[in-house]
């Protein structure tokens, strides 16, 4: 049987895989305010920031490409804020600017170029990079009517302030996801809702059923690989029926995944009216007092880290309060 | 613990009743078997027991008391069920924390809860284990956790609902092995419902049930040779039986012969 | 024609040094053969036989279908492949999900082709076959009975008239009458209709009462290939592969050592027990 590999944790000992993990709970939502409390050009600040990030990932012994896949993620919305920011935020002195000279011809081939990147993307290694430079070819090109007239001249201005504000927008979200993979890569799950639910018990005194939640939450955790499994399973079953995923009109494809839906639906009613009984028959009462096995337990590092955290975000706003940044 | 049931009538519908004014009284530290077919109200009596659901009329009773909402958390402390899916009643991340589970909700220290998991995790077979997650353990490892889990709640009574029912024959022979020595060394009233005569052999006692009501209820060897009852009642004869009623009803001169070491080789599987 | 490995090679986990299935050759050409298909639990028995329709592609080897030669980069169309080898996985009652049970059996006709009409009349010749009466078949499957629910997605597979029928573990969780039932009806339409039936099965008895062939996996590997006597004759093999003997032979043993039966082949069923103890065949006197 392949073993599944849950989530993104990636299992290694390091020094942040060993601290408790509402440390690293409380740490990231104390970064997440850092980010966001640096004003707007102070470019030390912010290389602090990602300075402590790079220190932070070497202590995670967690492979670099981990992080660069979750970044993968979000490249695009990244690439398309910044431009839209330097382009349309009119803030501070402008670059020298470009004359542009839009004719059919190059716009045509503006056109084609995106078309053909579309297209070959799959083949492509680098996407990004090949996507920055036809944006970079297309303005070049823009600048020459080729063949034929201009239809339109234009001045491509791009102000200082918005490329300033572009970088700080981009560089803070990237922190911010990465920062996010630090705590899921380093942080088994059940330790994480372990971690959730102590943080959370506050909230039991407004009468929200924090421990019936986090009781919910680890068995879903626990059953998600078998879920998995069972999906596979199915369509596995399906296929053999003649279901062929890859053709079918729309009507066949509704029918398609029902015959997949159905299926995991009754699987999983029957798994949970048979785990009622289980959890029943062994004394479980949704809300009533039990004791835990899983032992959280602050150690030192825990509050050299938390305090450590603290302190960089207090100082920050007491230097905003002062102006001296 | 003894349990008894009397005049208990139960049905999931209002049409179809499962037991109809059913008696049957087991007495403490007695290991039990209960056969018959799918649907023959077998797991209905595993259910009553534990009070997962409630008897239409009559009464069941635990060492004399009277079953009810309310005392059926009490009880329930005692008494501990080991189901048919193996998947279905793995409820922790890891086969530590499954096992943790019944300690867990009856409140037990967490010092004497760790000495617990890994004394009886060691007793089925599963110390290696304890940081496993279910979905790499086979159907007879989950099985024994589930056992485990309700050795450490150290109940008085066990039930094994169908237990072997979803295993292969490794996983069977895993479960019955744990469960004949859970029978020398301890001192529990342990219930074994199944629908394999193979299974039934080293019990005290043997119920067969046929359509909600007692078809027969003696020791496995009164039971087992009742040939034709037990086809009735739409079990499998196994070989072994089947052929000591053939031979006893021939002619042949070495029959005794053949009928002991065939009843030696039965209660031998 | 058949179903054709050619030193066929297969792992689930790229990287795992160990293969789930190591240089596989085997043969199923034969029409009507009962074949069980035996080995320990994670000795590749599932996945050999969802090479047999295509569900998974071999990593090294070949695997010839019905005249398509499967290999790791075979790119065309699969559905002929599953047609001709019907596959039903365990506990396949969890593949239905129609509303009646005449349309969760047409659900396989009719992908592979059939009109409304064909599809039809087909999933009712199947519905016989298994032997589910008219009056089951307006109705939700989810209302039927365990055993009637297995009956209903076999039938689901046999509804598409599949040359070669392949079955994973057909009586698992079933009791003792509906397993009997069950193999009954599966040598029946081995019988009737002279499809090859392939099992995946642990149970010797259903081995020693209705294999024609028997194929041993171990760790990946065909270890045995051939009839049963042989294979549970040599008792030091058997027991190297992990496996028991069924319990006729077990019985005929023991008599043995005690000195109150002689044979020369091992009685494998209880029909050739009988014979050796020179006992009258069942239903003479008895019943």
């Amino acid at each position: 049987m392949n073993k599944i590999a849950f989530g993104q944790y990636y299992h290694t000992d390091s020094f942040i895989h060993r601290l408790d993990p509402r440390t690293k709970i409380i740490s990231l939502i104390l970064m997440m305010v850092f980010i966001f409390v640096i004003p707007k050009d102070q470019f030390y600040a912010l290389g602090f920031a990602i300075l402590l990030l790079l220190t932070v990932i070497v202590l995670t012994k967690v492979p670099l490409i981990k992080y660069i896949k979750s970044l993968k993620q979000i490249a695009y919305l990244l690439i398309f804020s910044f431009f839209f920011q330097a382009l349309f935020n009119k803030s501070g002195e402008t670059f020298p600017p470009i004359a542009q000279n839009l004719s059919i011809a190059n716009i045509a081939i503006g056109v084609v170029l995106l078309a053909l990147y579309l297209v070959f993307r799959k083949h492509l290694p680098f996407k990004l990079l090949w996507l920055l430079l036809i944006i970079v070819a297309i303005i070049y090109i823009f600048q020459y009517p080729l063949i034929g007239k201009t239809i339109k001249p234009y001045q491509l201005v791009i102000y200082k302030g918005g490329v300033v504000t572009g970088f700080f927008i981009i560089v803070r979200i990237m922190l911010l996801i990465v920062y996010s993979s630090i705590l899921t890569l380093t942080t088994k799950p059940t330790d994480l809702n372990n971690a959730l639910e102590w943080l959370m018990k506050p909230l039991e005194w407004i009468k929200i059923p924090t421990s019936v939640l986090a009781m919910m939450i680890s068995i879903s955790l626990r059953f998600i690989p078998t879920l998995f499994l069972e999906t596979e399973r199915i369509l596995k079953a399906q296929a053999s029926r003649g279901v062929d995923f890859k053709e079918g009109r729309v009507k066949e494809k509704i029918t398609q995944i029902i015959s997949l839906l159905i299926p995991m639906f009754i699987i999983s009613f029957k798994r949970a009216f048979d785990l009622a009984d289980a959890m029943e028959a062994r004394g479980y009462i949704p809300g009533a007092k039990r004791t835990k096995l899983a032992l959280l337990k602050f150690r030192l590092w825990d509050y050299g880290v938390l305090v450590f955290s603290l302190g960089i975000v207090i100082g920050l706003i007491v230097l905003r309060v002062n102006h001296a940044i | 613990m003894s349990i008894e049931f009397r005049n208990v009538t139960f049905g999931y519908t209002k049409e179809i009743e499962v037991l109809k004014d059913f008696n049957l009284k087991i007495e403490d530290g007695q290991m039990v078997s209960i056969i018959g077919h799918n649907g023959s109200g077998k797991s209905t009596i595993a259910k009553l027991i534990v009070g997962l659901v409630e008897a239409n009329s009559g009464s069941v009773l635990i060492d004399g008391v009277e079953l009810s909402p309310e005392n059926i958390d009490e009880y329930r402390l005692k008494m501990g069920i080991i189901f048919q899916n193996p998947d279905n009643q793995f409820v922790g991340v890891t086969v530590k924390d499954d096992i943790a589970f019944g300690l867990e909700n009856h409140n037990v220290p967490r010092d004497e809860m760790i000495k617990k998991v890994n004394r009886y995790a060691e007793l089925v077979g599963m110390e290696e284990f304890l940081e496993t997650n279910p979905e790499n353990l086979s159907g007879g490892q989950k099985q024994r956790v589930a056992i485990a889990g309700v050795l450490a709640m150290e109940t008085e009574i066990i039930i094994f609902d169908e237990a072997t029912s979803m295993l292969d024959p490794r996983g069977t022979k895993e479960i019955i092995e744990t469960i004949k020595s859970l029978k020398k060394n301890e001192n529990k009233t342990i219930i074994m419902i199944t629908h394999n005569l193979e299974e039934v052999v080293f019990s005290d006692r043997v119920i067969v049930l046929n359509d909600g009501k007692i078809a027969l209820d003696g020791t496995p060897r009164e039971v087992l040779s009742r040939r034709q009852i037990l086809e009735e009642s739409g079990l499998a004869v196994i070989d072994s039986i089947q052929l000591i009623s053939e031979i006893e009803q021939s002619c042949l001169p070495n029959k005794e012969a053949l009928v002991e070491a065939l009843w030696e080789l039965t209660f031998a599987m | 024609m058949g179903i054709n490995f050619r030193d066929v090679s297969f792992r689930y986990n790229k990287k795992s040094p160990k293969p789930t299935l190591d240089n596989i050759n085997l043969d199923i050409n034969e029409k009507g053969e009962f074949i069980t298909i035996l080995g320990h639990t994670g000795s590749g028995k599932s996945t050999l036989v969802q090479h047999m329709n295509a569900l998974l592609l071999p990593d090294f080897g070949e695997v010839e279908i019905f005249g398509k030669h499967i290999t790791r980069k075979y790119k065309d169309k699969l559905k002929d492949i599953r047609k001709k080898v019907g596959l039903v996985f365990q506990f396949p009652e969890y593949q239905l999900f129609e509303e009646s049970v005449l349309k969760d059996v047409m659900f396989g006709p009719k992908n592979f082709g059939l009109s409304e009409e064909e599809a039809k009349v087909k999933a009712i010749e199947a519905c016989r076959q298994v032997g589910l009466s008219e009056d089951l078949w307006d109705r939700s499957p989810f209302t039927l009975s365990g055993g009637q629910m297995r009956r209903v997605a076999i039938a689901g597979i046999l509804a598409s008239e599949p040359d070669i029928l392949i079955l994973d573990e057909p009586t698992v969780g079933l009791d003792p009458v509906g397993k009997k039932e069950l193999l009954n009806l599966l040598e029946d339409i081995r019988t009737q209709t002279g499809k090859t039936i392939i099992i995946i099965s642990h149970d010797m008895n259903v081995v020693a009462k209705h294999a024609t062939r028997v194929i041993v996996l171990n760790d990946g590997k065909v270890v045995y290939n051939g009839p049963k006597l042989p294979l549970f004759s040599d008792l030091e093999r058997l027991a190297s592969f992990n496996l028991d003997l069924p319990d006729s032979a077990r019985i005929a043993l023991k008599l043995k050592e005690k000195g109150l039966i002689a044979f020369d082949d091992l009685p494998l069923s209880l029909e050739e027990l009988r014979k050796h103890l020179d006992l009258n065949p069942k239903g003479d006197s008895h019943e």
